[in-house]
């Protein structure tokens, strides 16, 4: 059956299906390109019943609980990365115990610090996003000309305006337009986004009445350094790719509270939509279970096949070997595979640093937003565990002139209590069985002993339990994060994986600009706690691997954080081919028909959600794809 | 619905679902009453205060002992746990006054019916603990303050010398019960007593469990006991988190 | 004396035929037989028979329901499912009055006939304009010709994506004949009307600060002697909707085994076409016939699906190798391998004009199952039903199951200390479960749920938990606060497909 596939000379060969894998393929589709996708992970069911039932009933509700492969095994161990044909990296992965365990993580981490990002190699990779569409801001693109540091994109906001626009349209994306002009933000004329927004949370209403109720001081904002007063700090809708309205065939939201890992019932938009609108143009062809591992380039540098193994389950082995010629090849495999598989592509040595790689740029610059997260208990009740995972945030601190000294940061308010950390299962537990993981069964000053003082039954559980669980409160702080040369992908030269092909090896670490983000973030913290007259629940493991300490104001504060799933930056755009690996339409400098999209190519990457950023660019790639290396 | 039609007829349309007995044909009366006379035989049998029965997880009886257990361990009113027309019977209708006639109580049938998955498991892993629970019940079945009564012999310290074996692992099964009422989840009764005994020592360790079946999951108290909902699986409306929520009350 | 014994909620079903009975203009009902019905009996017999008296008596005793021995759900369910048969001969008795237990596979039934219910495209006009229930039907042009040369006595389809595709586009279902299966929605005059009257026929209707605050609430039917819902008259069967799907039957030989009807087929609209859009003419038949309908005790509405009885075989009896073809949507002895099953067609979904509604790859058919199969206790009511309708094609078809909501207290506040909920008690406001326990939890049809069929929570096929979360095409005005604005669609999704602009 490899076969078939291998004897066309296609127009476009895409490698992934992602959000960029298939907003490309579906434009290129409507535009009657023969195309042909190949995904490394298992094709798109007809329904999501498994998904579901699966994330029903597993024990950890991580991003990637619904979809294949697999993540535990026999007697609830994790799978060897090693005998997985195309595995990624999980959430369960990332403790204090594994994280450095080749047995246990897919990923090989070499640090200094933890990696703390996961993606997933079915369904578009990021079905398991939580459906945020902020644009980001016009100083994000400048960061070198306005504050000196790092460098510029080689595109401005104006020139990706409209292509935000049709990225929102494809979407579908729920906001109101005046509440999103922040931060130098602006629209066309007359521009509306495609539904009206989501109705915020009973939580962001507390959090803005507490912040807002009155006009805050230069003593309590001044370490934000905006360079102007700031007497308001105001709680806005976030964009969602999240129906609240009729929108193509789709439902609206019924508040699941679920969107990270899985809608159930497809109210936020996923790629697998377009995926489907792609291959019922008629011009796209889908081949999964199918993972590039070469890519072959020929004369005048052009790339002339891309070389494939298939396998049939997830922990077999290698079945067959294909592969795909094409005029043009895009790599929309996500920010670690995608360099992974340029690395990997040696040609024999005349490409020694990998395919694309005349600027040594590949795989470097590896980005995240590390992701700050803060707990409390609210004095009133705030009703969470109700709505969509996030409605409103903070998103006026993102950009001023305080970017010259130190990361931005913008603020995610969550409806969902404590989940985070695995509630409800673990206050239930605490109240039913006298333990205290918690914190919340017993006075502050043995906060964090480990048993708990009150084992209950009947009313005064559920009393004890609604008076805890309609109080609870987190939110998290993404911060900016530095692209540094050393925070890389490489191949690791020890480990492979079950096709035998050599795992991504990563290097990682938080630069002092970025950590001065986390110091300002945690500042900010402390004045909403205040304001909301929270009771601080946040809690820093003494051997949690991402921990750092800080001296701010006086206390020396444990900080840590996770990853916020936004990888971004390791085949980054600009002008100059000896610092840059692809151009502003996202073709690389080295190979004319070789494409490399998605957010591997933001040379920065500011603090907002990548997707929408992501979507515009690929919507922008398909059209100059079209007019340029197949104008009529 | 039941209250708002009126009464017009003799038999009236709405009486039947108000009042599941309520069938008030000669005939059916007296169908009726052949089918208490069946079950009275049984019922006695399972009166014997010996108490060593196995339970049967198919005995309508014993779910209903089952959901009275339930209710007085989660705090859930047993037409909650048990919907669909749980009711209590005494001999003389229409009021359900002590002594309750168990052969002629109804254990709720209602379309989800999560209790028998959990009667299931707890019969299936704990059967001794399980029958000393139930008969826990049966003792206190028509005390003034069964759900107390019952909740009062099931707290007790670690320590307390005067407890034997039998109470502890029904105190821990208990436990297990009310966690799966909970969270849909099965914390083995011994993994709660290992977890007391580790966790002074080892504060890192992860509780063991496993999730009863998806839909035990999607029936989990936790959160609508929070006036929200299991994550994952609202019933709700669009836009309902912008109001704050119905009364505790709607909810349990 | 009549004594009405116990009265199953599907009450109001039976108002449904008498309703029916009454409204058609050109019926003129037989004289009642003068046959008496067993449940006049003294003392009645346990249940109420099903026998062809049923057919003909005004208004029969519903079926007995008991629900205080035994298990109360299923006697619950069997009310129901009672309700449902009648409903559905109700709504296929012959328009002209005649009896169904006599009709051909082509007679007309009183839901075709225009004075009864409308399609959703003749309602849900371009332009978002108002119409009236008399209007005569507007025939697309480029069927026009063949309308006017079959004298109007013709069904005319205009498919959109709906028409082929599942909902939320799940996938188009191809038969053994490489046809696609085709798909309808109508509406009755109570659904039509209170759309009229709100304006809710438009985008522009629906989107206006009149409708800001507006309650999307069908009008419930009821019984004479209940309370009847606002402004309705007691007796009126209230809202009611059907969803049907058609096979194409090329074959002569073929069409004594279905309802059938005469048809004109407007192809959906190809964008990428410069052709004109192909009207082709068909006899389709009958493979599916959803109906939903609210009630005063039944606001979440009761949902009733059916079926043709060799559309599928059961996974069961496939498993076991006891299914007996030929079906419709199934090849008998055809490998998993070459047959995947309960898989989607292959891409492109869409029919091409030049193919009509054969699908691309000549080749494929689909190969469906049905995953949960029908109760013991349905298959019984079924045959019993099957038997009183005599030699005519309508003893083909069989009742899937009823989804009710089995929660009867759901709609109640208990707390005082707060208002009732405001009229009306739909959907609103109601937390935790705006459904109500609907029972049975799952229900699929395998012609019009086909890729969703299965037993996991939310994501498996169920009437009300998905129709639960239709919302309208309203907006909220800035100067209503979010915690008063409702955009409940009342269990339908048909106020989704309101226009505004051409559809050509």
């Amino acid at each position: 059956m490899a076969g078939e596939i291998d004897k066309i000379l296609w127009d476009v060969a895409i490698v992934g299906s992602g959000f960029a894998g298939a907003l490309i393929a579906n434009e290129l589709g409507k535009g009657r390109r023969r195309v042909i996708i190949l995904e490394a992970g298992e094709g798109i069911p007809p329904n999501i019943n498994k998904y579901m039932s699966r994330f029903y009933s597993a024990i950890a509700k991580v991003p990637e609980s619904p979809y294949t492969p697999e993540i535990f095994g026999r007697e609830r161990k994790l799978i060897d990365p090693a005998i997985v044909a195309a595995g990624r990296p999980t959430v369960v992965s990332l403790g204090a115990k594994n994280w450095r365990n080749p047995k246990e993580a897919y990923l090989i981490q070499t640090g200094p610090r933890p990696f703390g990002s996961t993606y997933d190699r079915v369904a578009g990779g990021t079905s398991h996003w939580l459906g945020t569409c902020l644009r980001f801001a016009p100083n994000d693109f400048k960061m070198k000309s306005q504050y000196g540091q790092f460098v510029d994109w080689p595109i401005e906001y104006k020139d990706l305006n409209v292509w935000y626009e049709e990225a929102e349209k494809e979407l579908g994306v729920s906001a109101d337009v005046d509440e999103q002009r922040y931060c130098d933000i602006e629209f066309s004329p007359g521009y509306n986004y495609q539904m009206p927004k989501i109705p915020n949370s009973t939580t962001d209403q507390y959090v803005n009445e507490s912040l807002n109720r009155d006009p805050l001081t230069e003593v309590e904002t001044g370490f934000l350094g905006m360079g102007k007063p700031v007497t308001k700090i105001p709680v806005r809708g976030v964009p969602a790719a999240r129906n609240s309205a009729p929108y193509r065939n789709r439902r609206a939201c019924a508040g699941n509270t679920n969107c990270i890992p899985i809608c159930p019932i497809q109210a936020k938009y996923d790629p697998t939509i377009t995926l489907n609108d792609a291959r019922n143009t008629g011009s796209v062809t889908f081949k999964e279970r199918s993972v590039a591992y070469d890519i072959v380039v020929g004369a005048n540098d052009l790339v002339t096949e891309i070389k494939y193994k298939r396998y049939e389950t997830e922990t077999g082995k290698e079945t067959e070997r294909g592969s795909i010629k094409a005029k043009v090849f895009v790599i929309a495999a996500n920010t670690i595979e995608t360099p992974r598989l340029l690395l990997m592509s040696t040609n024999g040595g005349r490409t020694p640093r990998g395919v694309a790689n005349s600027s040594d740029m590949v795989g470097r610059c590896l980005m995240d937003h590390p992701y700050y997260v803060v707990w409390g208990l609210s004095p009133k009740k705030i009703y969470p565990y109700r709505g969509p995972l996030i409605t409103s945030g903070i998103g006026d601190l993102c950009d001023g002139p305080f970017r010259r000294e130190r990361a931005a940061f913008r603020v995610d308010i969550g409806n969902e209590g404590w989940n985070l950390s695995g509630d409800p299962n673990v206050t239930t537990l605490d109240f039913v069985n006298g333990l205290n993981k918690s914190g919340l069964n017993a006075p502050p000053e043995r906060r964090h002993t480990p048993l708990g003082d009150e084992a209950l039954f009947g009313k005064q559980l559920v009393d004890k339990l609604n008076e805890k669980f309609t109080r609870q409160f987190r939110c998290g702080f993404l911060i900016e994060q530095t692209p540094d040369r050393d925070n890389r992908v490489t191949l690791s030269s020890q480990f492979r994986d079950g096709l035998g092909l050599p795992r991504p090896q990563i290097s990682y670490n938080l630069s002092d600009y970025t950590r001065r983000g986390f110091v300002a973030a945690h500042r900010m913290k402390k004045l909403l706690f205040r304001k909301m007259g929270l009771d601080d629940f946040t809690k820093v493991a003494d051997d949690d691997p991402t921990r750092f300490d800080e001296e701010i104001d006086g206390e020396l504060v444990r900080l840590n954080y996770i990853g916020a799933g936004h990888i971004m930056g390791t085949c980054r755009m600009g002008d100059d081919p000896k610092q840059s690996v692809v151009d502003k339409f996202q073709r690389s400098h080295d190979h004319k028909n070789l494409y490399l999209v998605g957010s591997s190519t933001f040379p920065t990457g500011a603090t907002a959600n990548p997707t929408l950023t992501l979507a515009a660019l690929s919507l922008q790639t398909a059209r100059h794809i079209l007019d340029t290396d197949f104008r009529r | 619905m039941g209250g708002s039609l009126p009464n017009k007829h003799p038999i009236a349309p709405n009486a039947i679902e108000d009042e599941p007995a309520g069938v008030v044909t000669r005939r059916t009366v007296l169908t009726g009453a052949a089918a208490v006379t069946a079950a009275a035989s049984v019922g006695t049998a399972l009166d014997t205060p010996a108490g060593a029965q196995s339970v049967d997880v198919n005995s309508q009886e014993h779910m209903v002992l089952f959901v009275l257990l339930s209710s007085a361990l989660t705090g859930i009113p047993p037409e909650k746990l048990a919907p669909g027309g749980f009711k209590l019977q005494s001999p003389n209708p229409p009021a359900p006054t002590p002594p309750i006639d168990l052969s002629k109580s109804i254990p709720g049938f209602d379309p989800v019916d999560v209790k028998r998955e959990y009667l299931t498991r707890a019969n299936e892993k704990c059967p001794a603990a399980l029958e000393y629970l139930l008969q826990l019940v049966r003792k206190n079945l028509n005390a003034s303050n069964r759900d107390e009564a019952i909740i009062a012999a099931l707290q007790f310290d670690d320590d307390d010398k005067t407890k034997r074996p039998a109470d502890v692992d029904a105190q821990y099964l208990a436990r297990s019960i009310v966690l799966m009422w909970y969270l849909g989840a099965w914390y083995e009764p011994a993994e709660l007593k290992a977890l007391r005994k580790d966790l002074p020592t080892d504060p890192t360790r992860v509780p063991k469990f496993e999730v009863v079946s998806p839909k035990a999951y999607t029936q989990a108290w936790a959160l609508r006991v929070a006036q929200a909902h299991p994550m994952g699986f609202s019933e709700m409306q669009f836009g309902y988190w912008t109001r704050p929520p119905n009364p505790r009350t709607d909810f349990i | 004396m009549r004594t009405k014994h116990s009265l199953a909620v599907g009450m109001i079903g039976i108002f449904a035929i008498v309703g029916l009975l009454g409204w058609t203009a050109s019926a003129q009902a037989p004289p009642p037989a003068s046959a008496t019905l067993a449940c006049d009996d003294d003392p009645p017999p346990d249940t109420t028979p099903i026998d062809a008296a049923l057919l003909i008596k005004g208004v029969p005793c519903a079926e007995k329901v008991n629900p205080g021995s035994g298990d109360t759900l299923a006697n619950l369910q069997r009310g129901f499912d009672f309700y449902s048969w009648l409903t559905f001969l109700a709504l296929n008795a012959p328009a002209d009055g005649s009896r169904i237990d006599q009709a051909k596979p082509n007679t007309p039934t009183k839901w075709e006939h225009p004075s009864n219910f409308k399609q959703l495209l003749d309602v849900m006009l371009e332009d978002g304009r108002a119409s009236k229930w008399t209007d005569k039907k507007i025939v697309p042009p480029e069927c026009l010709v063949q309308y006017n040369k079959l004298k109007g006595q013709v069904m005319v389809i205009e498919m959109i994506e709906e028409s082929f595709n599942e909902p939320f586009k799940t996938g188009p279902l191809i038969d053994q004949q490489g046809n696609y299966a085709i798909f309808d929605i109508l509406m009755n005059k109570s659904m039509f009307d209170y759309i009229q009257k709100h304006n809710l026929q438009s985008k522009v209707g629906q989107q206006s600060k009149e409708n800001a605050s507006l309650k999307v609430d069908f009008p419930a039917g009821a019984n004479k002697g209940q309370e009847g819902h606002a402004n309705m008259p007691p007796g009126d069967p209230g809202a009611v909707m059907i969803k049907v799907s058609w096979k194409v039957l090329d074959a002569p030989a073929e069409r004594q085994n279905f309802h059938t009807v005469d048809a004109l087929v407007l192809m959906p609209l190809d964008p990428k076409e410069t052709a004109k859009r192909p009207c082709v003419r068909k006899t389709l038949g009958l493979v599916g016939f959803h109906v939903g309908h609210k009630t005063v005790v039944r606001r979440q509405w009761i949902w009733t699906s059916f079926e043709h009885k060799k559309n599928v075989p059961e996974q069961q009896e496939v498993e076991s190798k006891q299914e007996r073809g030929p079906y419709n949507f199934y090849k008998v002895g055809c490998d998993p391998t070459q047959c995947p099953v309960n898989h989607t067609p292959p891409t492109p979904w869409d029919p091409k004009y030049k193919n009509g509604l054969k699908f691309f790859d000549s080749e494929f058919r689909s190969q469906i199952t049905r995953v949960v199969p029908l109760t013991d206790k349905t298959k019984d009511m079924n045959k019993q039903f099957q038997d009183i309708l005599g030699n005519t094609v309508w003893k083909n078809y069989m009742l899937l199951s009823t989804q009710w909501p089995s929660d009867f207290n759901c709609a109640k506040q208990k707390d005082a200390s707060t208002p009732p909920p405001p009229e009306p008690a739909t959907d609103f406001k109601k937390e935790p479960d705006m459904n109500c326990a609907p029972a049975p939890t799952f229900l699929a049809n395998s012609t019009l749920e086909t890729y969703s069929q299965g037993t996991d929570p939310l994501a498996s096929s169920s009437c009300m938990a998905c129709h639960g979360n239709a919302v309208s095409q309203q907006v909220r005005p800035p100067d209503m606060k979010p915690e008063g604005f409702f955009n409940q669609s009342d269990f339908t999704f048909m106020l989704e497909k309101a226009q505004s602009k051409r559809r050509r």
